[in-house]
């Protein structure tokens, strides 16, 4: 495998990380976040920083980032629930804290303000890359399939019969939004690695976007639509290397195309999965 | 259950909707494991009462008390956990999930002995407590007589199936009171009938104190031993179902006045 193509493959899976995450927020939870950059941003300067400056090793680096990012998550977390922020009144408050983080990473001497943090060490690769993804994608899972994601699904459904099936609507809200930040964040600090070098202008709203785009397209109620998705829209733009600035228009056809053709998303309510001779005692969630 | 005769009380309790008087004054001490209705004429007054009664809505006066504890400033969810749950006039079922689904997210709060890591990696323990938690959504499915359909979405269920659904679901919170919006609402007098022998069965097996508003009379006085009526907001009648029905209040609310008639 050319170091190309597998370089894009690793920012493809780096993508899936982060877009699982989201897709617990908003696909399974039915909360919209323009925010995630933010996350992503801390976990990849927390990692950074831990590798570089204080030569942490880089396992516990990334942990400590998507913890970070997790904690980090409260901060607009406790407010917004709290107020019972729902829909685009939480997006807007979230796009609004991603931006402020943003300028604050630009303004702080230890991330090295808008210069940017050079010479992080390469320790992200293929295989790590993958087992983490693939790890991500099964906890993902097992929370979805959990007495804790069906409640998480429950508010997404309707939130007054939720309460009144006993649920803690602000608890479980926070529970998805410190998953889906823990797991932007450790999508982060793999992408610091892999890169090497990170400034605050990589993580703009433009990449929270990118996000919940990858959610929408590949199916709200899937984890396995958005991961496929996520694959499409990082490979896609470098496949397209050649045609240029048009590749961005071919992108944006891409995904009205989905949106036409496919309202519910690539996946729609769906899971990708095994032949049924494969399966053992399946036992997961059927949306039918 | 530690308590098996709740107590429901509700005292002086009135609710505003800016200038717009909902509920008002309403003192009543609900019977302990027995079926009693919420009869009125539309917009009386009676589904106010139980998003009060269930924390959906806040009192703006008065207060509403289980077993002398005053239950009015607690969230629907922390009701819940007291154990008064209900149904809903227009039934909000989670409609995209199955109907295992929608069961097992009520017995969930029943199983909470294993913490979310233990989840996250879905250990043994985790799988046994799942299949344990579906043999028991099975249970209520059956109890309603849905089990057959349970991997079907609640939403291609017809109406009365999914009244019966939402019914499986408030029962898997084991409840100690029920409460029933218009459960036969839409139902043919053969549907209502049927409908009503199950409430009268789930209320005799776990022995449940049920309040039921509905406008189906015959399914009323059939099975409420008591009976309040509501008018403009106000209790104006209560009784056995004799009484109320030879109530002139009562008669006068749902008929009008006599000299509308004769003139």
């Amino acid at each position: 495998m050319s170091v190309y193509i597998q370089g894009i493959l690793i920012l493809g899976m780096i993508s899936v990380i982060e877009v699982t995450g989201m897709t617990i927020l908003t696909g399974f939870t039915g909360i919209f976040s323009l925010g995630h950059a933010s996350f992503i941003a801390c976990g990849a300067y927390t990692a950074a920083i831990l590798t570089k400056n204080f030569g942490v090793n880089f396992y516990i680096a990334i942990t400590a980032g998507a913890l970070l990012a997790g904690i980090l998550s409260f901060i607009i977390g406790i407010p917004t629930f709290r107020a019972k922020l729902k829909s685009d009144y939480f997006a807007i408050a979230t796009l609004g804290f991603g931006e402020a983080f943003r300028v604050i990473l630009e303004h702080l001497s230890i991330t090295q303000g808008a210069r940017g943090l050079p010479g992080i060490a390469q320790h992200s690769n293929f295989w790590n890359v993958l087992i983490i993804t693939v790890l991500t994608i099964l906890v993902a899972r097992n929370f979805i399939f959990s007495k804790y994601g069906r409640r998480a699904i429950a508010l997404r459904e309707d939130m007054t019969a939720a309460e009144m099936m006993g649920i803690d609507v602000y608890k479980t809200q926070m529970l998805s939004l410190f998953i889906s930040a823990t797991m932007a964040g450790l999508g982060g600090g793999l992408f610091a690695h892999y890169i090497g070098f990170i400034q605050p202008s990589m993580f703009t709203q433009m990449q929270s976007s990118m996000l919940i785009i990858s959610v929408v397209a590949g199916g709200i109620g899937s984890i396995t639509g958005p991961v496929i998705a996520a694959m499409l829209f990082t490979s896609i733009p470098e496949v397209l290397r050649v045609a240029n600035l048009w590749r961005m228009v071919v992108y944006g056809a891409v995904l009205v195309a989905v949106m036409v053709l496919r309202p519910q998303g690539i996946m729609g309510f769906r899971e990708l999965r095994l032949p049924r001779f494969l399966r053992k005692n399946e036992s997961g969630f059927n949306h039918g | 259950m530690d308590n098996p005769e709740p107590r429901l009380t509700l005292d002086a309790v009135t609710k505003k909707f800016g200038g717009v008087v909902a509920c008002e004054d309403i003192s009543i001490q609900f019977p302990s494991n027995k079926i009693a209705g919420l009869i009125g004429p539309n917009g009386a007054g009676k589904t106010t009462l139980f998003n009060l009664i269930t924390g959906v809505y806040k009192v703006s006066s008065g207060s509403i008390q289980l077993d002398g504890v005053d239950i009015k400033n607690l969230k629907p969810n922390q009701i819940v956990e007291l154990g008064i749950t209900r149904t809903f006039q227009n039934n909000r079922l989670f409609k995209n999930l199955s109907l295992m689904e929608n069961v097992l997210i009520a017995i969930d709060k029943h199983s909470s002995r294993l913490g979310l890591p233990s989840y996250l990696v879905s250990t043994k323990a985790v799988r046994v407590l799942e299949q344990e938690s579906k043999d028991a959504a099975v249970e209520y499915l059956r109890l309603v007589g849905l089990a057959e359909h349970k991997d079907k979405r609640a939403d291609s269920l017809p109406y009365g199936l999914q009244r019966r659904l939402e019914i499986a679901r408030a029962l898997a919170l084991q409840p100690r009171i029920l409460l029933l919006d218009e459960p036969a609402a839409g139902m043919n007098p053969e549907e209502s009938r049927v409908l009503a022998e199950l409430i009268y069965e789930i209320q005799q097996r776990f022995n449940l104190t049920v309040l039921l508003i509905e406008h189906h009379m015959d399914l009323v006085m059939k099975l409420c031993e008591y009976i309040y009526v509501m008018n403009f907001g106000r209790l104006i009648a209560e009784g056995t179902p004799a009484e109320v029905q030879s109530n002139q209040l009562v008669l006068e609310a749902y008929l009008g006045k006599k000299d509308y008639a004769s003139n």
